[in-house]
């Protein structure tokens, strides 16, 4: 069986959590696996298309990613089928900061987590555990093609991001 | 007729009430009279210039196993405790599932310094599961002072997910389990529920401990059920998602009581906190955040290190701890520790890391020799100055007396406290003294006996006012919780009483006892001058010696608190 192909999600418009997810790439990514976005879309049909050919989203929840249009519209664009008719990536997500801080989950991401289609995890502590994970959820977008929860419509915008969102 | 009568003493009622001179009588352990007592009684206690109180009440404890081989749950009555609330920082034994129980028990080992081996031949066969059965098993076996019990969130998450829950948050399925768990604990009697939204704590593995992952929403699915049933309060660490801004919309919007976090004095930003939570909770919100009188200087060794593997977010500590160095060794066993402390690399590293300014300015300057077999004679001393005497560094002093003494040297942390705050806070309703910790770090901490470090240190020489120390001690905290009937010196109320000397009233010195179960070490401080502590009206300690047999333990398991409107 070939390695599932891994698409980063995440907010790198912003400054809160820019080391941990430099850390987190440079902890995770030594063998060039985990691929993210080069050019920001501007709206959510720039995105279609772009994830073929990915097996798993990655989504790294930072202070404000739950605050940001894009990561919303990459998950809806995940969630839907392939063009070839393929299914739906398998979703997972974890924490970027090693404390577990998590104080707003993506809406959309929130509803796959609580569906079951997706699992909202810690930091990992090893490569090792992080692809274990990632292979979860690379079966779970066969078996669990029916937990997805897709149908909310996109972020028309960023949401404000106020102090309740950090302590 | 009484049963009995507490005669000739000074009698502070616990309400904030000036003292009165009088007497108490008792009756089928309840108090019957308070000042004017003209009843004979079947038995006297001589309270003649002594102070007459309410049993202390403290919330903030961790007895959930050793209250299963240790009913008198010392050292806590010895301190003129009478009933104490368990269940904290979201960590409990119950409920436990048969599979869970290692898993659990070296939680607890890690996250609150209970050796495993104790709780192993503590616990014993346990004989419960489930959370009612828990219950029921500690009032069959008995207890010497009373015990409440929060349900904590870690138990119930871990009873959903297994050990899954350390790794990830739960989904709607796991959520609703836990809920349901939670409902049910409420509807059995406990007090209320903890959750632990901090980043001290790391379970197995080196892992975030299971409530750690739970996502704002998720609070507050917790908290609906919490104003759905209507009783207990919220026991939770500061976090992410219960700060200084969310607590107070969440208690307003939920109408649960908040009954931490805790706080600390003399450094930001818990001195803002402070001043935010006091206006919060001047403007309504349910809120009491805990501290504690006695600071939380911890007594370690390089046999443990968590102090120095905590993780913490930018801000909250004055130094910075050393993560990366020490978080390895949380999950090694302690002799291959003390290989580790004998790597020059190690070395290197600790002193380099520890060569700071915030290191050299706050952390090296607190941190004092407490226990050194080896070196007896420099008990007492701070390490910054030997090392300057011996010309070497902290690092490598505190390494060379941990080494050549098998890991046994012990270094106590000062965590020094803003005085004229801690009286700010002593007289502001928004704050409870709590946060002793008792039966937790018990090699480390000794805070259990903060009553009497209060009556002494406070009261007789700070001239704090005696009053408004027994209030906080007694009527505040029983309000926390909505113990009925507790708390206060009253007809009608349960008669737990203290009387102690207010002339030699303090904590006795610190001595290293090894009578855990397997025999592992725990600091032991008497409670000098408390001469009797009476529980439900009979009389437990009589100056410091148990009056009462096994099989007459007067304490008891409390399951009735007061519904919220």
């Amino acid at each position: 069986m070939t390695e599932p192909r891994v698409y980063v999600c995440l907010d790198d418009d912003q400054e809160l959590d820019k080391n941990e997810v430099e850390d987190f790439f440079r902890h995770f990514d030594d063998a060039g696996r985990l691929a993210r976005r080069t050019v920001l879309p501007s709206e959510p049909g720039d995105l279609v298309g772009t994830l073929d050919g990915y097996d798993v989203m990655l989504v790294l929840v930072g202070r404000t990613t739950a605050a940001r249009r894009v990561v919303d519209w990459e998950l809806r664009e995940a969630l839907s089928p392939r063009a070839d008719g393929g299914p739906a990536l398998g979703v997972l997500a974890c924490t970027v900061d090693r404390n577990a801080e998590l104080s707003r989950t993506p809406a959309r991401l929130g509803a796959n987590v609580e569906s079951g289609y997706a699992r909202l995890y810690r930091r990992p502590l090893s490569a090792e555990e992080l692809w274990t994970w990632v292979g979860r959820a690379a079966e779970t977008r066969y078996s669990g093609a029916g937990l997805i929860r897709n149908d909310a419509k996109a972020l028309p915008a960023d949401l404000p991001i106020t102090d309740t969102w950090t302590w | 007729m009484y049963d009995l009568k507490v005669v000739n003493g000074t009698v502070v009622d616990g309400t904030g009430a000036p003292r009165l001179v009088g007497d108490v009588g008792v009756r089928d352990g309840k108090i019957v009279d308070v000042g004017d007592a003209p009843d004979d009684a079947r038995q006297l206690v001589d309270a003649t210039g002594r102070v007459v109180t309410p049993g202390f009440i403290d919330v903030h404890t961790h007895y959930d196993a050793q209250v299963v081989w240790d009913p008198m749950l010392s050292f806590s009555p010895n301190h003129g405790v009478t009933s104490v609330v368990m269940g904290n920082c979201g960590i409990g034994f119950a409920p436990c599932r048969e599979r869970d129980r290692e898993f659990m028990m070296e939680l607890m080992t890690l996250a609150e310094g209970i050796p495993y081996e104790s709780l192993e031949l503590g616990l014993g066969d346990w004989g419960f599961e489930t959370y009612p059965q828990y219950l029921d098993l500690l009032e069959r076996r008995g207890v010497a002072i009373n015990v409440a019990s929060q349900v904590g969130h870690h138990a119930i998450k871990v009873w959903a997910m297994g050990e899954d829950a350390q790794d990830r948050f739960a989904d709607a399925a796991e959520m609703r389990e836990q809920l349901e768990l939670l409902r049910a604990a409420l509807r059995v009697g406990a007090a209320g529920f903890s959750i632990y939204n901090g980043p001290a704590h790391y379970g197995p593995g080196g892992k975030p401990v299971p409530s750690r992952l739970t996502t704002y929403d998720q609070f507050r699915q917790f908290l609906q059920v919490m104003s759905e049933e209507r009783k207990g309060g919220i026991d939770v660490n500061w976090g992410p998602s219960f700060n200084i801004r969310t607590i107070p919309e969440l208690t307003a919007e939920f109408g649960v009581p908040v009954n931490r976090p805790q706080t600390h004095t003399g450094r930001q930003p818990y001195t803002q906190r402070n001043l935010d939570a006091s206006a919060a909770f001047k403007k309504g919100a349910i809120w009491n955040v805990q501290f504690g009188i006695m600071a939380n200087s911890f007594e370690v060794g390089l046999e443990d290190p968590f102090m120095f593997a905590i993780d913490q977010p930018v801000g909250t500590r004055r130094g910075k701890p050393l993560y990366d160095l020490f978080h390895p060794l949380t999950a090694m066993t302690v002799p291959e520790r003390l290989a580790t402390y004998l790597q020059p690399e190690f070395r290197r590293q600790f002193e380099l890391q520890t060569d700071r300014d915030d290191w050299n300015n706050n952390y090296w300057p607190l941190i004092y020799i407490s226990y050194s077999p080896t070196r007896p004679e420099l008990e007492g001393r701070f390490l910054v100055d030997l090392a300057r005497e011996f010309s070497v560094s902290p690092a490598g002093l505190m390494l060379d007396l941990s080494i050549e003494s098998d890991l046994q040297a012990r270094f106590v942390i000062e965590n020094p406290q803003d005085e004229d705050e801690v009286e700010r806070l002593l007289n502001d309703d928004a704050f409870r003294i709590g946060a002793s910790d008792a039966g937790a770090h018990q090699g480390q901490l000794a805070d259990y006996r903060y009553p009497t470090y209060f009556l002494g240190h406070w009261v007789r020489e700070k001239e704090f006012p005696l009053e408004r120390a027994i209030q906080s001690m007694t009527s505040m905290p029983a309000a926390s919780y909505g113990m009925k009937g507790r708390g206060v010196l009253a007809p009608g109320y349960a008669a737990d009483i203290t009387v102690h000397d207010p002339d030699s009233v303090a904590s006795g010195p610190l001595k290293r006892v090894n009578d855990l179960p397997g025999g592992a070490r725990r600091l032991f401080s008497d409670g000098e001058g408390i001469d009797y502590v009476i529980v439900n009206g009979s009389v437990l300690l009589d100056h410091g010696r148990e009056a009462v047999t096994p099989d007459s333990l007067p304490g008891h398991v409390l399951r009735d608190f007061a519904s919220r409107k």
